[in-house]
């Protein structure tokens, strides 16, 4: 018995060291190690991007939970987990989610340590999707036409974001529509509003187009994708009358004269003329008020590249007839001629050409000129001639191309090239010459090209009566002269000496010749 | 003696629950409120002329018949004692709505949950309307014309606020707190509509719809 009394003892007491492991229990500040954790949320798991402790997301969002340990994540730790209002959801230190639950949620990253401590830090989402803005549904319906703008105007939509009661804002604009050459008085309305409404009490202008737009953000910060883009038209202030407005397309960049014209159908005596000046980006016109019938609409423009547009319309009491789909478009290039009217021209300080557009003024900054690949940057442009200034050292042996480049406000672009002849000869010969009808003439061709070239043949012809003088065929010598007398040619010619090398080079100078009366200068 | 000591280390040793089953606490004690044979909701909202009753629901269920009720109109500080029992039947026009609950535990615990009761009028819409049933109006499609009504909720003293929704053709307008709007988009021939009212609680009026006959006044030439 007293055996198993000791037994007992030893048996109870091996239990209670157990219990009690006094050495791991024993505490030394010396070894004590402040332990804390600090949770963040980020939008990335790139560090350049801030890591806050409170933040809103969408509900497409992916969220970054991140957790930071003092002094490092490899300490001794029992558990560690987050909790997403008050249920684990993660058992990581860091994890990204994707919250589709709108609304407010806690999240709280825990930590038990090697003594069972307890460490917490905690974070605050608020999560929702975008608004949906019902941009079918409002009042007035796009196109509303004979708004009373004396009277109040009532605008109504709806907007919700899907799965949790928010608050909403809403961003309202209300605008006139710019027309050309007219100036409005309407002050632009841009607010922000607390309820899906707005009234409008103040005086709106007759016959015009309001433009008004809404978009839906939430207290979240969320906004709409979707935007309600509207319009309605004002009534006139007599009876009787309506109003026409058009919209006009047009190639041109700047501002073209256009002449609108509405005939009564039943009595063409009565013919209202307006003439306004659009361009691409300012292209919506309006007559103002016109009595109500049918009409033939023409418009045109002053410029005759643009052509005419035609269109029987009805205006009704009251109404604005809208009218679009007008074209008036410039497809036709410029215009570029020399001032000779030749597209071969011999070389000169500076050469002239005439520029003619249908479509308007061409503008000097519209206009360029290249020697083959350089650009010509001596060039002067006003009232339609375009002086082209070339240099000595531009001169050639061989045929040089010159580019006109022009370009017109409707972006038709027009390339035209010019041959200058060969400018720089390798041979002398004759150059304009008077004599009189009893003396002779010595044609004469020296030729001492740098590059050794073999002459094939040596010719003179008359460009004026388009007949050979002389042709040396087969020639190797570089120099000819003949004694030619006066009688053989006309009062005037023009005469081209050439030199064809065996290559097929071939050089040629025009000059004149003018034979002149010996009696007459006998007389003198 | 000694075996005593040393049993009531090795109980503190133990990792025992805290609980046995049958101490398990009470979860939740909602109030519940029921008017007009209708369901019982959470949402305490009573209208003002039927009577209606308020009861506790326990969670797990099982202890419901455990705990005893006390209602109570509590007002600056001083409960009046309404009634004992898990349910209580009540008139809205009454002054001492109840708006605390005490739930005992045999073990003398209690629980105490303050709740409020909303007395809520249901709006009321005219039926006088514009356009009145059976109208003509003149004009196009693109013509505006004038929908005008007209409500009432007997709460608007009391920070109430009322909603239209108006049904044009069965497509609906979410027309906010406006009475009247302008609206076009209808063809030639019958159309009918009819307007909606809601309260910020929820409870709502309506009218039948009203025909109207539009004539297309530039059909007509």
């Amino acid at each position: 018995m007293k055996l198993l009394r000791t037994s007992l003892l030893i048996t109870l007491a091996g239990l209670l060291q157990s219990c009690f492991d006094s050495d791991e229990h024993i505490f030394d500040e010396a070894d004590s190690i402040d332990i804390t954790v600090d949770a963040t949320i980020s939008r990335t798991m790139a560090i350049t991007i801030p890591s806050v402790k409170a933040d809103t997301f969408n509900t497409s969002d992916t969220v970054y939970f991140l957790t930071s340990i003092n002094p490092n994540k490899i300490i001794n730790v029992q558990d560690y987990y987050w909790l997403m209002d008050g249920v684990q959801c993660s058992s990581d230190y860091n994890f990204k989610k994707q919250i589709t639950e709108p609304g407010y949620h806690k999240f709280m990253f825990v930590l038990k340590d090697h003594f069972g401590d307890m460490h917490y830090d905690s974070l605050e989402v608020w999560v929702a999707d975008s608004p949906t803005l019902n941009d079918s549904t409002f009042t007035p319906a796009n196109g509303t036409q004979a708004i009373d703008p004396s009277e109040s105007i009532f605008f109504t939509w709806s907007a919700h974001t899907e799965g949790i009661r928010l608050a909403h804002r809403y961003r309202f604009t209300l605008s006139e529509q710019n027309y050309t050459n007219t100036e409005t008085q309407f002050v632009t309305i841009d607010t922000i509003l607390t309820e899906p409404h707005y009234i409008y009490h103040n005086k709106l202008y007759p016959f015009k187009k309001y433009n008004w737009t809404v978009q839906a953000i939430n207290e979240y910060g969320f906004s709409s994708e979707e935007r309600i883009e509207s319009s309605f038209f004002t009534k006139g202030k007599m009876p009787g009358e309506g109003s026409l407005q058009a919209t006009i397309s047009t190639s041109q960049d700047l501002a073209t004269p256009v002449q609108l014209s509405l005939q009564n159908s039943d009595n063409p005596q009565k013919k209202y003329s307006y003439s306004y000046s659009f361009s691409r980006v300012d292209n919506k016109i309006s007559t103002g008020a016109v009595p109500a019938g049918t009409y033939q609409l023409t418009i045109s423009s002053s410029y005759p590249d643009f052509g005419e547009y035609k269109k029987d319309v009805v205006i009704n009491e009251g109404y604005v007839t809208v009218v679009d789909g007008i074209r008036l478009v410039d497809s036709i290039k410029p215009s570029v001629v020399s001032y000779s009217g030749l597209d071969t021209l011999n070389f000169a300080d500076s050469l002239k050409f005439i520029i003619k557009d249908g479509g308007g003024a061409i503008s000097a900054a519209n206009v360029s000129v290249h020697l083959e690949n350089d650009l010509v940057t001596d060039k002067f442009f006003k009232d339609s001639i375009l002086t082209v200034i070339l240099r000595k050292n531009e001169k050639s042996w061989a045929y040089r191309i010159l580019t006109v480049t022009v370009n017109d406000g409707s972006q038709n672009t027009l390339n035209k090239s010019f041959y200058i002849s060969p400018s720089e000869l390798w041979f002398k010969t004759n150059s304009d010459t008077t004599i009189t009808s009893d003396q002779s003439i010595v044609l004469f061709i020296n030729e001492n090209n740098p590059f050794k070239f073999e002459i094939d043949t040596l010719k003179f012809f008359n460009l004026t009566t388009n007949t050979p003088i002389v042709s040396i065929p087969n020639t190797g010598k570089r120099t000819f002269s003949a004694e030619l007398e006066a009688q053989l040619f006309d009062a005037f010619q023009t005469i081209r000496s050439s030199v064809i090398y065996t290559n097929g080079i071939v050089q040629h100078k025009d000059w004149n010749l003018y034979i002149k009366n010996a009696n007459a200068k006998e007389e003198e | 003696m000694t075996a005593s000591f040393l049993g009531l280390f090795l109980v503190g040793c133990l990792d025992a629950p805290d609980y046995t089953d049958s101490l398990k606490p009470v979860e939740s004690i909602r109030v519940l409120v029921q008017q007009n044979g209708e369901t019982y909701s959470t949402l305490l909202k009573v209208h003002p002329s039927d009577p209606a009753t308020l009861y506790a629901e326990v969670s797990p269920e099982k202890y419901q018949e455990d705990l005893v009720f006390e209602w109570y109109h509590s007002c600056n500080g001083k409960d009046s004692l309404l009634d004992r029992g898990s349910s209580y039947s009540f008139y809205p026009s009454n002054d001492s709505l109840p708006n605390k609950l005490i739930a005992f535990d045999g073990e003398g615990n209690s629980q105490t949950q303050e709740f409020t009761i909303v007395v809520n009028s249901i709006p009321i819409l005219s039926d006088t309307t514009i356009p009145a049933n059976g109208d003509t109006l003149y004009g196009t499609t693109a013509s505006a014309f004038l929908f005008s009504w007209y409500s009432i909720d007997w709460d608007l003293n009391n920070n109430d606020t009322l909603f239209h929704t108006l049904d044009i053709d069965g497509k609906e307008f979410d027309v906010g707190t406006l009475l009247e709007v302008k609206q076009s988009g209808m063809s030639a021939g019958v159309h009918k509509f009819r307007v909606i009212v809601r309260d910020l609680y929820g409870d709502a009026d309506t009218i039948a719809y009203k025909k109207f006959y539009v004539i297309d006044t530039l059909e007509a030439k």
